[in-house]
């Protein structure tokens, strides 16, 4: 069941995580655009997100400016089980996003050398909109940079 | 970088539609109210330095061996669940 709703001008997001459908229909050559790119690496623009059966539920986003880019992403929705995300006025008319519905959700995730370690990027969530394709990392206020996502995974199970 | 002295309660503008105000100063604390228009973001500077740091540490090359290994990563995601 989703949860997305609208409010005061503002989309709110605390869904349940998706189970690939919404990547589908992504389609598998789209091209997602970041029209300021990603913070630190604001020269790039274009990217493809894609995951196959060796990388689920992980997902990666490649730079197609910048061949030694990419990033490591995850639902964070499947992390972390009261996860919201509220999208600002300034940022929703970035990404001209009207319908939440519309929204496809995923935080970046930091590999370490042992799995245990690796997080993900609560703080600076990446919202596209599927009508448009176009995407932000936008910033909320209340979140970790660093959020363990082994830990988070047994908060996840605990709570079921 | 532009250095403008204010005072408490001045403001300055930028552009037109842009309003930073000195609102309170206690000690070394200055309180800012900032009027703009809601497609303009406003964060605090070190909220975007964490996240162009934590982006630098996550990047991962497509190339990289620490790609494969997120099958295993995947593996031991499955024994968790």
């Amino acid at each position: 069941m989703s949860k997305k709703k609208k409010e005061n001008n503002k989309i709110i997001l605390g869904l349940t995580p998706y189970d690939g459908e919404l990547l589908k229909n992504l389609g598998e050559d789209a091209i997602v655009t970041f029209d300021d790119g990603v913070p630190a690496f604001e020269e790039a623009k274009k990217f493809t997100l894609f995951t196959n059966d060796d990388i689920k539920p992980f997902m990666y986003l490649k730079s197609l400016e910048l061949q030694e880019l990419g990033f490591v992403c995850i639902d964070p929705f499947l992390v972390c089980k009261d996860y919201l995300i509220k999208i600002s006025g300034a940022d929703l008319a970035h990404l001209q996003l009207k319908d939440p519905e519309n929204a496809l959700v995923f935080c970046f995730v930091t590999v370490r050398e042992n799995p245990q370690e690796n997080t993900a990027n609560l703080l600076a969530p990446v919202i596209i909109n599927l009508e448009n394709r176009k995407a932000k990392q936008i910033i909320l206020d209340n979140y970790p940079v660093r959020y363990n996502i082994w830990e988070g995974l047994d908060k996840v199970k605990e709570a079921k | 970088m532009l250095i403008l002295t204010r005072k408490l309660d001045e403001s300055i503008m930028i552009g037109n539609d842009i309003e930073v105000k000195v609102v309170k100063v206690s000690g070394s604390q200055v309180h800012l109210g900032i009027r703009a228009p809601k497609a303009v973001a406003v964060y605090r500077h070190e909220l975007f330095e964490q996240v162009m740091n934590e982006n630098k540490n996550a990047v991962q090359n497509p190339n990289s061996d620490s790609l494969k290994s997120l099958g295993k990563l995947k593996e031991l995601l499955g024994h968790k669940n």
